[in-house]
């Protein structure tokens, strides 16, 4: 056989031994007698026996891929016609004997050709690539997927190679960028200038200068463009990579702006800590039962009158509390980590320059995951103004407590004197009128009594207004509240039947009001008196008494359907004293004030509903008894 | 003959209050004094004595100098012999409208009223009738 021959010519060769052991198969394809040799490396390759294999051309067709043949054949054309110019050199898949696919590099050249141009012989090499094509597979598949990670994440890396000026990047980031500036040559300053807020352009660009230059490694954080024209923040990092000869920045963009946003609010609000604790001289503090630290911000050390850069312990803390006040101090602190929970309290403390000044402390404990207690934090703060101010107020408040009694005091004096002088006036007025005279004595006595009446009455009111405003210690008890109603309704019994009213009282029997009971009986007497005072004239008098209870209290409607008062133009001083709203002669405007002045002595309040000409509404609360 | 004490120190009130019982009735008898120690210094020897001149009834002022119309109450009511005394009535007849004294008046059992000035024939004598009857 032709192919014996051709292998016994080749045996002895080198390069036989070279290819056949350790490299590659060989094959010689004699044209014209349409033999070939295929080495048995070549059939080993596929994963059979040489034996197993015929030596003909007709053998690797049938173990190629079908799809390849095609490409074997066309690269063989090409191959003969350019006069073995193109190269004939391909990567072809064969069908391992186990099923799998071998990629082999298969390169060949004609050797001899015809007279007439055609091919006469050709020789050529297998060499089985499939690892290196797996490999180059897996490394074109991981940069794949590292590609999909990097556009589906925040992240996006621009290389640089700066001696060949080429880019590539990745990233969503880059995305319509790369699309629009596809010629541009300096992209990145492209990039910084179109893409980069412009007040973080300098700073980017000359970080990225000086990492070029000085290889120095940089950390920033800048404003991104989005593409819906907001700005996003972006942690940039640059290096630059020196290989062999080649230098490459390599930028990385993360995007951070949660984190920025955060860390900006975190400082803003670190600045209004502190800057509120300077003005309101509070500050904070933290204690770590971890590692037994204790924290003070500025504001804590200037309060205990330290320097800036003094380092405080939890031994050293307590002493500068007042001697008197550690005890207190120790005992919150304890309990509220006893009961996990938070303590608050006012002490003195000993400043180093060995001033006394008062502090409020607020704290609260601080707990981990399992509910432990780790440490302790909370604000304090220089209340020694406010300390002060209290003092001086305190001060003021006595003197005032003081001068007030003492006018209290003058007023009850006068006022019971000016009583005791009106009612001798009045008796002897008695007096004098039982006795029988005429004439013009009769009529100036007539008036003299008038004068004394009055003024009998004016200082009663008086009196009793003082009485009102000085009582402290009004008593107050349980009052059943319909029979003090009903009493007061049978006490003006002659005057409510001589002006025809109709009064309906409408109360539980079993309501207890806690009052006074003579302040009750005249705050009631008092608003019946008025309801018959400023009845209309034209019109039947109807009164209706009612009461309501709400939670701790009772209140007392009282009703009618008189004149009524204008509340818009007479609200304000309604209960004030010396108000009158009629002139109605025996309208004093005292009542009112009065009642009020009673209502509240009780602990109550009054208030008035009223529409002229349709009648007024009182309502009296009292607490419930 | 009944036998009323008035004890205030002012004359003028001690007139008017003459003037009224007499008007009520010509068979009442009016001893007055200007302050409470005056008073209790006649009353007192009587009470204990449970002898003549014990007052059917007293009209006591309550701002006096010298002992005041409180501190004569609590001396006279504290008297051994004035709880077995049951026919003597003590009256307040003030010019105070205190809701302080009057509360205080009402603590006293043996303070039969609280009168405020001027007293009027019509108050005072409805008192008188109930302690004939």
């Amino acid at each position: 056989m032709n192919s014996e021959v051709s292998s016994s010519a080749l045996s002895n060769n080198l390069y036989h031994q070279l290819l056949e052991k350790n490299l590659a198969g060989y094959w010689d394809w004699n044209i014209a007698s349409n033999t070939q040799y295929l080495s048995p490396r070549f059939k080993t390759m596929l994963g059979y026996e040489p034996f197993e294999l015929d030596n003909h051309p007709d053998t690797w067709k049938k173990l190629i891929y079908e799809e390849d043949l095609d490409r074997a054949f066309n690269a063989f054309a090409k191959h003969v016609e350019t006069k073995g110019e193109y190269p004939y050199d391909l990567l072809v898949r064969y069908h391992h004997k186990s099923g799998k696919c071998v990629f082999i590099q298969c390169t060949g050249f004609v050797t001899s050709w015809d007279k007439k141009g055609a091919p006469m012989r050709m020789i050529g090499t297998h060499v089985d690539v499939s690892d290196s094509v797996e490999l180059q597979k897996e490394t074109e598949k991981s940069v794949e997927r590292f590609e999909s990670l990097i556009e589906e994440s925040d992240l996006g890396i621009w290389e640089w190679e700066l001696h060949r000026n080429s880019h590539w990047m990745t990233g969503s980031l880059f995305q319509s960028f790369k699309a629009e500036q596809q010629k541009t040559t300096n992209k990145l300053e492209e990039f910084i200038r179109l893409r980069v807020g412009s007040d973080c352009q300098e700073r980017i660009s000359a970080s990225i200068q000086k990492c070029k230059d000085e290889s120095s490694p940089f950390t920033t954080v800048v404003k991104i463009k989005t593409r819906t024209g907001g700005f996003l923040w972006h942690e940039v990092k640059g290096k630059l990579v020196t290989e062999e000869s080649r230098k490459v920045l390599i930028l990385t963009f993360n995007e951070c702006h949660e984190n920025m946003e955060l860390r900006r609010e975190a400082e803003f609000n670190a600045f209004l800590f502190s800057e509120a604790g300077r003005m309101t001289g509070v500050g904070g503090w933290y204690v770590n039962f971890e590692n037994d630290t204790l924290y003070w911000s500025d504001q804590v050390k200037k309060i205990h009158g330290v320097p800036d850069d003094y380092v405080p312990n939890l031994e050293i803390g307590i002493n500068f509390y007042h001697p008197d006040d550690r005890a207190m101090v120790s005992n919150s602190i304890t309990q509220a980590v006893v009961s996990k929970a938070g303590f608050e309290f006012e002490a003195r403390l000993v400043r180093v320059d060995g001033k006394t000044v008062w502090v409020h402390s607020i704290g609260t404990v601080v707990r981990n995951a399992n509910d432990d207690v780790i440490g302790i934090r909370g604000v304090f703060q220089d209340i020694q103004a406010f300390k002060d101010r209290e003092h001086k107020l305190e001060q003021s408040s006595t003197l005032l407590k003081s001068q007030n009694l003492r006018l209290l005091n003058f007023t009850h004096i006068v006022s019971h004197n000016l009583r005791a002088h009106s009612s001798n006036f009045e008796m002897i007025m008695d007096v004098m009128n039982s006795e029988t005279v005429s004439g013009e004595i009769a009529e100036q006595r007539d008036m003299l009594t008038a004068v004394s009446q009055s003024l009998s009455e004016t200082i009663q009111d008086l009196n009793t207004i003082v009485d009102i405003q000085s009582n402290e210690s009004l008593v107050v008890e349980p009052l059943n509240l319909k029979p003090v109603i009903e009493r007061n309704r049978d006490l003006l019994q002659a005057e409510l039947t001589r002006v025809q009213s109709i009064i309906q009282i409408e109360i539980d029997s079993d309501l207890v009001v806690l009052a006074n009971k003579s302040y009750l009986n005249s705050v009631i007497q008092n608003l019946l008196t008025n309801a018959i005072k400023y009845r209309k004239l034209n019109e039947q008098l109807h009164l209706k008494v009612t009461a309501t209870i709400e939670k701790d209290t009772i209140e007392i409607h009282i009703e009618d359907n008189g004149i009524g008062i204008d509340l818009d133009l007479h609200g304000t001083k309604m209960f004030g004293l010396y108000k009158r709203f009629t002139n109605r002669e025996n309208s004093k405007g005292v009542g009112l004030f009065m009642t009020k002045g009673q209502v509240e002595a009780m602990g109550g309040e009054i208030r008035v509903e009223s529409t002229p000409g349709s009648g007024s509404k009182f309502h009296i609360k009292l607490q419930k008894g | 003959m009944k036998r009323i004490c008035v004890v205030d120190d002012d004359p003028i009130a001690i007139y008017g209050l003459k003037k009224t019982l007499s008007a009520i009735s010509k068979d009442i008898e009016v001893v007055s004094y200007s302050n409470g120690k005056q008073a209790f210094d006649s009353i007192a020897p009587t009470i204990q004595m449970q002898g003549h001149g014990i007052p059917d009834c007293i009209l006591i002022d309550l701002n006096m100098p010298v002992m005041d119309g409180w501190q004569l109450i609590d001396r006279l009511t504290k008297l051994p012999g004035f709880k077995r005394l049951s026919t003597i009535k003590l009256f307040i007849v003030t010019s105070s409208i205190s809701t302080e004294d009057k509360q205080r008046a009402a603590s006293y059992d043996e303070v039969q009223g609280y009168i405020t000035k001027p007293f009027k024939k019509e108050v005072i004598e409805p008192l008188f009738a109930e302690s004939e009857s």
